[in-house]
């Protein structure tokens, strides 16, 4: 109530300010009558009446002063009065407005672009219950370059049945994609097979209908199916009556039984259907397949470690009973948070730009303080007069604050604006590999930080000017402002520092867009093994219900590459089950015949390929021959390696007619028959494994790519080359239809965003603390005009005096470099994972860093300096 | 602003409310009124009389309305709100208690 009545109270005094004063002269006036009257009455002459009660009342205007002061929403009025002065200087100023605007929108837009990336992707909850509580279980294989392996169904078993950790665990097959047909053009569909506990440890339900049951884990039972919410929306059209239609998924009918909420995007953003996962006992039995993603609700008050503990234990009884098939060692089984899971790769490299931006931000921030600076250089005076007069300092302090206030407002508002505007035009663009990328947005977190930022912007750019004014005095101050108009040698120190401080800041950003850029520039000279230019990459995926057997894929196949090199302007077609750099792999373990009792095992890239694919994507033939049509399922089974397999087994020999098989019970021995060139298939950042390849006649695939390598340009033929797979299978659906080069640029799409971004801060920077410099040595040659002018007139050479001016911001530049490598040396270190083909401690981009630093620092001097070496030694002493 | 100038603040809200408990009255009156009441001992100075009639304002203690003055001019009467009655009762009891205290110390010391 009483806070109520308060409220009440201000709000009329805030609205009617001017009434209420009016109103209070009224009763001031009233007071004095009234005594006049008494003084009078008491029998004073009327001249002696007015005297006596003027006095006694000693001023109507300090009375009304204290009184406003007593008044509710004083201090709020009197902040409103502040910015409303400071917005009429702004507007006097409309130059140093623009900059001021110019730095905050700078310095608060990157810092918030690069929070809202971080806390969308990094820092957000995910949008299930209780998600601290939810992890994930990876088999670990370090020596294979692959941290973390999915885990296999039966050690999921062997986890549920003996933990007593985890409420339950989910079992998750994250592909099993699907084509729709019927109603409307065929098409792919993004899909996961989930055990029925996925929902309950995730603690979700549909939007609509029912989530699976257990029941519908088995074979027979699972054929119902649960929405994505867009693609309900889109393909449906939203009808609420889809739940119990029947839709087709690759030739099976499955039934809806509901649709998800537009936020369950598990495991990814792009799934669009879920199904009921069904295990095959045999997969069960061998103990094979590390096909699945684990997910699992820790109980109430247990840990992580506990949890890892546990797992740990049951793993090390596995190793035991089920020694791990040849060839594969596995490292144990890690427990991980889930989100860590999602974001945890990106993460290091999130928060290095967040670094980065921040080092901006206190660019922008000293840069604002010098700028205030100088202007409240100018009003020294003002300050100090006001100082002696009893202002306090509080009072001027507030008011310093208050008066930068538009400036930080306009400027945050505007940076703000901006990057929301930029997000929506950054998402489509956002790396492929880039989780939770639809999660980046202004939300109330992300403008709440922005808020703050201002706040801390505010201060140091704000109250540090606003301290420097206050500390001079009064003597100090107008003796200073007698000889010259900015301010003492003290402020001079204040400002030095400052910009020292800023170049500091920027060379650590410099050597870091250095070493990006470096990184970046090592990275695309990487050979991929293959030639990108001029080639088309077109998936399929083969319904199985269509073609059950491997003959009939295989005879598609066939078909299909026959057609599209058929048309005109086509090279050359290959048929591959995984593309290189595409993000999707398959790794078997592969043993070579040999007279040592053990034989030889390596993990390999294990790729099923048309006759034609080394040549369609450009792969070297080094040794031997491609597979034939004659290498038939009939035919003797053949296989083909890479250079770095046989330089590996038979260095110096042939490896032609040796032979290989997968190491599995009853797996027939394959002859050697050619020997390729080496591909990087993850990336051109790393290189884990080697590659073998089989003929699609002998082990057919159903998840196929189609490559083509064009004799004219390949883009024009795509819409020919869907023609002919139309032709031979009408309902037949084809995506991710892409050149190799955009493939290869995808992948290095992250790097080229994180090199992007630091240069882009670090240009920034470099002109944020350029101006800087430049104002700090303008500032001193204005106040040197007079010694200047008494040097040139007892002789000195003009060049002497510029050399004066470029020696005092060359003597910054030094000090903040010197700082800065310092600093740069300690940050570099965390850019560790982001580099590539270079050590943090590259001399190349630290010395280039220090050196643009330097010049940029010089040519900012330049301007000053030739001014200074311009002044006229008579016009400067008669103007003393 | 120290200890001492809260305790004279205090006193001359105290001082106010309970002149304006009785009838509302004008801040000329008040000041008169205190004067009368209390044999030309206690003088409130307009200096502090208007700022405390201020913040009276603002903790809802008091309100004033426009209306004609003994010698039929516009003047602001202040009345005390229930609130500000029972926050009087609360701030007479204190003050009584306190002044009792001072006085028995002095008497004995």
């Amino acid at each position: 109530m009483r806070s109520l009545h308060r409220l009440a109270v201000a709000l009329r005094h805030w609205f009617r300010a001017a009434d209420v004063d009016d109103q209070f002269g009224d009763e001031l006036r009233f007071h004095l009558d009234r005594q006049i009257q008494a003084n009078f009455d008491a029998g004073m002459t009327p001249a002696q009446a007015r005297r006596a009660a003027h006095l006694s009342l000693g001023g109507l205007d300090g009375i009304s002063e204290e009184s406003r002061a007593a008044r509710p929403g004083a201090l709020a009025r009197q902040m409103w009065r502040d910015v409303a002065y400071g917005t009429r200087l702004l507007r006097k100023a409309p130059a140093f407005a623009a900059t001021g605007v110019l730095i905050v929108a700078l310095g608060i837009g990157a810092t918030t672009a690069i929070f809202s990336v971080v806390y969308g992707v990094a820092l957000r909850p995910l949008p299930y219950v209780e998600p601290d509580r939810l992890v994930s279980l990876w088999m670990l294989m370090p020596t294979l370059a692959l941290p973390r392996v999915q885990v296999t169904a039966a050690d999921h078993r062997e986890w549920q049945a003996s933990n007593h950790v985890f409420t339950e665990i989910a079992l998750v097959r994250p592909i099993a994609n699907f084509n729709l047909t019927g109603s409307g053009e065929p098409e792919r569909l993004l899909g996961v097979r989930v055990s029925a506990s996925l929902f309950r440890v995730l603690g979700v339900r549909p939007a609509i209908g029912r989530a699976f049951t257990d029941e519908e884990n088995t074979i027979g039972r699972d054929t119902v199916a649960l929405l994505s919410a867009g693609l309900w929306k889109r393909r449906f059209g939203g009808d609420p009556s889809i739940v119990g239609r029947t839709i087709n998924l690759s030739g099976v009918p499955h039934t809806v039984v509901g649709v998800m909420r537009p936020d369950f995007q598990y495991p990814r953003r792009d799934i669009q259907i879920w199904t009921p996962l069904t295990l095959d006992p045999a997969e069960l039995r061998a103990r094979l397949g590390n096909n699945f993603m684990a997910v699992a609700r820790l109980k109430p008050g247990v840990g992580l470690a506990a949890a890892q503990g546990e797992i740990d234990t049951i793993a090390r009884r596995l190793d035991l009973e089920f020694p791990t098939p040849n060839g594969v060692t596995f490292n144990g089984v890690g427990v991980f948070p889930l989100l860590e899971d999602t974001v945890g790769s990106v993460r290091p490299a999130l928060y290095v730009m967040f670094g980065a931006v921040s080092c901006l931000l206190l660019i922008a921030c000293l840069n604002l303080a010098n700028l205030l600076g100088a202007r409240a250089a100018n009003r020294g005076r003002e300050f100090a007069v006001r100082l002696a007069l009893g202002a306090s300092r509080g009072r001027l302090a507030l008011q310093a604050l208050a008066e930068v206030a538009p400036i930080l407002l306009l400027g945050g508002l505007l940076g703000v604006a901006a990057v929301a505007g930029g997000i929506a035009a950054f998402i489509p663009f956002a790396p492929a590999d880039l989780p939770r990328a639809e999660n980046i947005a202004i939300s109330i977190p992300v403008l709440l930080f922005s808020v703050g930022l201002l706040v801390v912007t505010g201060i140091i750019g704000g109250l540090l000017p606003a301290a420097q004014a206050w500390r001079s005095n009064l003597t100090a101050a107008t003796r200073e402002e007698s000889r010259s108009t900015v301010g003492g040698p003290g402020q001079a120190r204040t400002r030095s520092l400052l910009v020292v401080v800023q170049i500091a800041l920027v060379l650590p950003l410099l050597v870091g867009a250095g070493l990006l850029t470096r990184s970046f520039s090592a990275l695309v000279q990487v050979d991929p093994g293959f030639r990108p230019g001029n080639v088309l990459s077109l998936q399929l995926a083969i319904p199985r219900s269509k073609y059950m057997r491997d003959a009939d894929v295989a005879a598609f196949c066939g078909r299909l590459v026959d057609r599209v090199a058929a048309l005109p302007g086509v090279d050359s077609v290959g048929m591959v089950n995984r593309l290189p750099m595409a993000g999707v792999g398959q790794i078997n373990p592969l043993e070579f015949d040999s007279q040592e009792p053990v034989k030889p095992t390596v993990v390999s890239d294990t790729r099923t390929i048309t006759p034609d694919y080394f040549r369609a994507i450009g792969i070297p033939l080094i040794e031997g021959r491609s597979f034939t049509e004659h290498d038939s399922a009939t035919a003797a089974p053949v296989g083909i390696i890479d250079e770095r397999i046989a330089r590996a087994l038979w260095p110096g020999r042939s490896a032609i007619g040796r032979r290989m098989r997968f190491p599995f019970p009853g797996a027939p021995w394959m002859e050697i028959v050619g020997v390729v060139g080496h591909v990087r298939h993850d990336g051109l950042d790393i290189d884990p494994r080697p590659q073998s390849y089989f003929n699609y006649l002998q082990r057919a695939q159903d998840r196929m790519v189609i490559v083509v390598r064009g004799s004219q340009d390949v883009r024009a033929l795509t819409p020919a080359i869907l023609g002919a797979i139309r032709d031979i299978d009408p309902e037949q659906p084809v995506y991710d239809v892409r050149t190799m080069e955009d493939v290869v640029a995808r992948s290095t799409a992250q790097r080229w965003l994180h090199m992007t971004l630091v240069t882009t801060f670090s240009v920034i920077a470099l002109l944020l603390a350029s101006v800087g410099v430049y104002g700090v040595i303008s500032y001193g040659v204005t106040r040197q005009t007079r010694e200047l002018g008494i040097r040139l007139a007892l002789g000195a050479q003009r060049a002497d005096v510029t050399r004066m001016v470029l020696r005092r911001g060359a003597m910054l530049a030094i000090c903040g470099a010197a700082i800065g490598l310092t600093v740069a040396v300690l940050l570099t270190g965390a850019m560790k994972t982001m580099l590539f083909g270079v050590k943090p401690g590259d001399p190349v981009s630290f010395t280039l860093a220090a050196a643009i630093l330097v010049a940029v620092a010089l040519l900012a001097s330049y301007l000053p300096a030739r001014r200074a070496a311009s002044v006229d030694p008579a016009i400067t002493l008669r103007g003393e | 602003m120290g200890k001492p100038t809260d305790l004279v603040q205090g006193t001359v809200d105290l001082l106010i409310m309970k002149t304006i408990a009785l009838q509302p009255l004008h801040g000329w009156a008040i000041a008169q009124r205190i004067r009368q009441l209390s044999n030309d001992i206690l003088h409130v100075q307009q200096g502090s009389l208007y700022p405390a009639l201020q913040r009276l304002e603002r903790e809802g203690w008091v309100t004033a309305d426009w209306g004609t003055s003994e010698n039929n001019r516009r003047a602001r009467f202040y009345r005390l709100t229930r609130a500000g009655r029972k926050h009087l009762d609360r701030e007479q009891v204190g003050w009584e208690r306190l002044s009792g205290a001072i006085a028995r110390l002095l008497r004995t010391a």
